[in-house]
């Protein structure tokens, strides 16, 4: 190790200050110019943190949102070296701190989770597959999904209404996100628990929708198997129709 | 060659090239490793089309913490990948105490981090087997500094074998804010070493304080400044940065017009240089 103790020193300092805003003084420095350097990487933050949530952003008390910001950057430590993942880092740090039990924001984490999937998934890199026959029998055939998909579940339908509605319906949710193939863009579907289980088995153990059916009773205790493959043939339809079925062989 | 900053604000102008064309393009690989999607492909039209340089800015190459080489490793695909002709990275640290700051620090002007900086430039040499070149930054304060800025920037150039990347308007406004001659700072620069210039414009939000904000038109002095640097260097790639306040594309391509009239003077008889 080349550098002196002192001058690794030095440098702690003025990084310390810059997250925590408090100044002490540094050897050699101008003092009335480092607040220039605490205000240049603080907006940095705080407009990577606030473009990623802009909902929550919105909602949030001005004076809750700045401790939140504030808390993270000063005791947090940033580790992604690209500074579009850093709003992840801060929903991590909301969600292992519990600010929504502190600040009796229930949706809180659920928000933060639901803008993040989004901006990931918009960026994720590319998962080559493509655009195959739609022709085989729904039911028995082997289906493909569009594999830049998540499915994240929720307790409040921050997906469908304002955070303040959301508060009112608690309950079981799950929100399909897949990425358009030649847009780019995210698209969002509402599931119900059942279609949440389908995509989720045919994504990852590569069973047939008859397969799942039959299953279903185990799940779902008493329930109609007409009705459910009438409606689980709807949705695979519409899936197909919004292009998130990209095979059935 | 006179190239623009690549961003996203732009993307489709760069494509089309019919309202602005730079010679190549800059962006930093931090923004774009591992991106997919919309974006991945309008990037890749771009590179199709333009020969790619890259500014790093996360390297953080005076930090006091260990290199990256998750990140090196990284880096080093995604120049292969976009065959990139010129990596350069920033004279400073972005992080420190194992975070991520995403800003460029002033590393204190001493030996012993000459010394350091030295060592990891050689290393970073090593791993990526490519030319690495160094840009000289703007700073607001100097910090606990034991040697003068150009014996800082001259040394760590000469003994690691690096570029120089040489910023004018991080001089001029370095400059203005530490009340030194911008000639004479120039003068002072191992200038055989320059491999690549950087232009920009700047903001003044003190009497005697200038940020370097990427976000304003060139202005005069600084052409100035420049039109005097190219005097006394080789032909080398110059780049316009224009990162906030994004003008109509005819003003940008007027900066790019007047920066190449003035490196179609000076330079006219002279082959480029490419690190």
């Amino acid at each position: 190790m080349n550098l002196s103790p002192e001058t690794h020193s030095i440098q702690s300092q003025l990084a310390r200050y810059c997250r925590d805003g408090i100044l002490t003084e540094l050897s050699g420095a101008r003092a009335e110019r480092l607040p220039q350097y605490r205000r240049l990487v603080f907006n940095i933050i705080q407009d990577n943190i606030e473009s990623a949530y802009p909902i929550a952003f919105k909602y949030l008390e001005k004076e809750i949102w700045n401790v939140l910001v504030y808390d993270f950057f000063s005791t947090h430590e940033c580790q992604s070296y690209q500074v579009w993942k850093l709003p992840k880092e801060f929903m991590e740090f909301v969600v292992e701190n519990n600010y929504q039990e502190k600040y009796q924001l229930p949706f809180l984490n659920d928000l933060l989770g639901f803008e993040w999937a989004e901006m990931e998934l918009y960026n994720t890199t590319d998962i080559p597959y493509e655009y195959g026959s739609l022709n085989d029998d729904i039911f028995n055939g082997t289906i493909s999904f569009n594999p830049e998909h998540l499915i994240l579940p929720l307790k409040y339908p921050v997906h469908m209404v304002p955070p303040a509605k959301a508060l009112e319906l608690k309950g079981n949710y799950f929100v399909l996100l897949f990425r358009e193939k030649e847009t780019g863009k995210i698209q969002f579907v509402d599931l119900s628990v059942w279609y949440a289980f389908l995509v989720e088995q045919i994504s990852q153990n590569n069973v047939t929708v008859t397969e799942l059916i039959e299953y279903a009773p185990q799940l779902f205790g008493t329930i109609s198997i007409e009705e459910l493959k009438a409606s689980t043939e709807q949705f695979i339809q519409s899936m197909i129709d919004k292009g998130f079925v990209t095979e059935i062989k | 060659m006179i190239g623009l900053g690549y961003r996203r604000d732009f993307a489709d102008e760069f494509i089309s090239g019919s309202n602005i064309k730079p010679d190549f393009v800059e962006f930093a690989p931090e923004n774009w490793i591992g991106i997919g999607g919309y974006w991945k492909k309008q990037l890749d039209k771009v590179a199709e089309k333009y020969p790619i340089l890259c500014h790093g800015l996360s390297l953080s190459i005076g930090s006091p913490d260990p290199l990256d080489f998750g990140f090196l490793k990284e880096l080093k695909a995604f120049l292969d990948r976009y065959k990139v002709q010129i990596y350069s990275e920033h004279l400073s640290y972005s992080k420190c105490d194992n975070a991520h700051l995403y800003d460029l620090l002033p590393i204190p002007f001493r030996e012993d981090a000459v010394k350091h900086i030295v060592e990891r430039i050689k290393t970073v040499q090593d791993y990526l087997e490519r030319p690495f070149v160094m840009e000289n930054v703007s700073y607001y304060t100097p910090v606990a500094a034991q040697i003068s800025e150009p014996e800082f920037i001259s040394a760590i150039v000469e003994q690691s074998g690096c570029r120089l990347l040489l910023d004018v308007n991080n001089v001029y406004v370095n400059a203005f804010n530490h009340n030194y001659d911008a000639k004479q700072f120039i003068n002072s620069l191992p200038l055989d070493k320059v491999a690549y210039i950087h232009m920009a414009g700047h903001f003044q939000v003190a009497d005697d304080l200038i940020i370097d904000t990427h976000g304003e038109a060139i202005i005069d002095p600084v052409f100035d400044l420049f039109e005097y640097t190219t005097e006394r260097i080789k032909p080398v790639p110059v780049l316009l940065e224009r990162d906030f306040n994004i003008p109509e594309m005819n003003e940008l391509q007027g900066e790019l017009d007047r920066l190449k009239s003035i490196t179609n003077l000076k330079w006219s008889n002279k082959h480029e240089l490419i690190a």
